[in-house]
């Protein structure tokens, strides 16, 4: 069994209320410690633009269609011959 | 460890570049340190059911995609991506380069397209700081773009905040080429943009960003083959010949359950051609079987106001800058997307991955669309 299957198994529903409740006072600005929840911050489902091929063709899509140049951290121009 | 492992993936993400940073490659629970390949084909379709009139806005974009990123030593990553832009149609049933019969222009043409290369190097200075940059060069019909990017992030010791720095010019060449097949030489076009950011891990499981993205661009920064046409008459595109744009965009993911996270981000944009834009958006990724299907349904809106120097049909006169391009003016979008990915399936192998997804997008203007995404990733 992979670290992935400890962390999701035999424990979803219990953990999941419990994950739902830390969830409400943290984005409240509530203190909670790691015991409480566990750090969960390693799955796969916390990762942001994880995959970067994607991300770079929404972001062509958006700074060639859209006045506002797409994707944060990414610079207009660059090879699109366009007024965007 | 983890925390660290996670900063600078969701710092380094922002930038387009998690992906190859020394210290976040596949940092998650059942990734290891490999280095990897993805290739991806993705498709555009866009609709001309509104816009500018007088041009063909329809487009269908085929656009294959490699990138390999290969751990050259414990402190050195590297990073190569070849990408591809074909255009597989622009216009229906006419010569898409005439105006006989009032026949919409397009500004592309079946057959052509937009190549771009990149190669890039990381360096983990320590545990803390890690410093890169990158060479683009791209090319297109009547367009070239050289590029060059350095940036570097950097974590406090409690590695609960990341910090980012990203500096980007492009220096593009293009032969104008104007809509009454007339030619202006060549001409050029700079852009230098500095994009800082901030990552911050609020509890364990919750992470929220926010870049700013200041963008200075020089040059000729009209199309070419754009036209106005009003008052009677139909001239070029003229558009001033620098621009300042600011962009803030912010987001927090947040764990709900072990398989459930969202992620509402919302952004600001504002330009010295007057325009200014507001996008909302949320993304859920939910597991749905453990380690097997992640499904990530989205949505975004979008809206923007028009650049001061937009030209509506109606106008008694031309003025001395003026555009009708659509994506210069007002609209609103909506764009809805569903994405399934399905890492170490029995049929993938354990180490590579899987994607497609869709992206639907409905505009004010009627210049819908929809794009088609397949992917591939080979861990080795």
């Amino acid at each position: 069994m992979s670290n992935h299957d400890a962390l999701s198994s035999g424990r979803r529903r219990p953990a999941g209320l419990l994950a739902l409740a830390c969830a409400i006072p943290i984005l409240l600005g509530a203190c909670i410690s790691a015991k409480q929840c566990k750090p969960d911050l390693s799955l796969r489902i916390m990762k942001i633009d994880a995959n970067e091929v994607d991300l770079a063709f929404r972001n062509k899509i958006q700074a060639s269609r859209e006045v506002s140049g797409g994707r944060p951290g990414f610079a207009a121009g660059g090879g699109c011959g366009c007024s965007n | 460890m983890f925390q660290l492992a996670l900063v600078h993936a969701l710092a380094l993400s922002a930038f387009g570049a998690q992906d190859f940073s020394p210290s976040s490659v596949h940092r998650t629970a059942t990734d290891g340190d490999r280095n990897y390949a993805r290739i991806a084909f993705n498709f555009y379709d866009q609709k001309d059911h509104g816009g500018n009139p007088n041009k063909n806005d329809s487009i269908r974009v085929w656009e294959p995609v490699l990138l390999v990123v290969p751990s050259m030593s414990d402190k050195w990553t590297g990073k190569f991506k070849l990408q591809g832009d074909v255009i597989a149609s622009s216009t229906v049933g006419t010569d898409a380069t005439t105006t006989a019969s009032g026949a919409k222009r397009s500004p592309l043409l079946p057959g052509e397209a937009f190549f771009r290369t990149e190669a890039a190097a990381f360096y983990a200075w320590s545990d803390q700081l890690t410093v890169g940059g990158g060479l683009i060069y791209s090319t297109e019909p009547d367009y070239k773009s050289r590029g060059v990017y350095l940036q570097s992030t950097f974590d406090l010791p409690s590695h609960n905040d990341t910090f980012l720095l990203k500096a980007t010019g492009f220096f593009d060449a293009l032969d104008l080429n104007f809509f009454d097949d007339t030619s202006g030489g060549s001409d050029h076009r700079r852009t230098l943009a500095l994009g800082p950011g901030w990552t911050h891990i609020f509890g364990p499981g919750t992470v929220g960003m926010i870049n700013w993205d200041f963008t200075s661009q020089q040059g000729f920064l009209a199309t070419p083959i754009n036209s106005v046409k009003a008052a009677g008459t139909e001239v070029r595109e003229i558009l001033p010949d620098s621009r300042i744009r600011n962009a803030i965009h912010a987001r927090v993911r947040q764990l709900m359950s072990p398989t459930w996270a969202v992620e509402p981000g919302i952004g600001y944009y504002h330009d010295s051609w007057g325009a200014t834009a507001w996008n909302f958006e949320i993304t859920s990724t939910w597991e749905a079987r453990p380690a097997e299907l992640y499904v990530e349904p989205s949505f975004r809106f979008h809206t923007q106001t028009a650049v001061d120097y937009f030209v509506p049909d109606s106008a008694a006169s031309i003025p001395e800058f003026r555009t009708q391009d659509a994506d210069l003016d007002k609209y609103m979008s909506g764009t809805f997307g569903l994405n399934f990915i399905l890492p170490h399936t029995t049929w993938t192998g354990e180490y590579s991955e899987f994607n497609f997804g869709a992206d639907l997008t409905w505009r004010s203007d009627g210049l819908d669309s929809f794009t088609l995404t397949v992917g591939y990733m080979w861990k080795y």
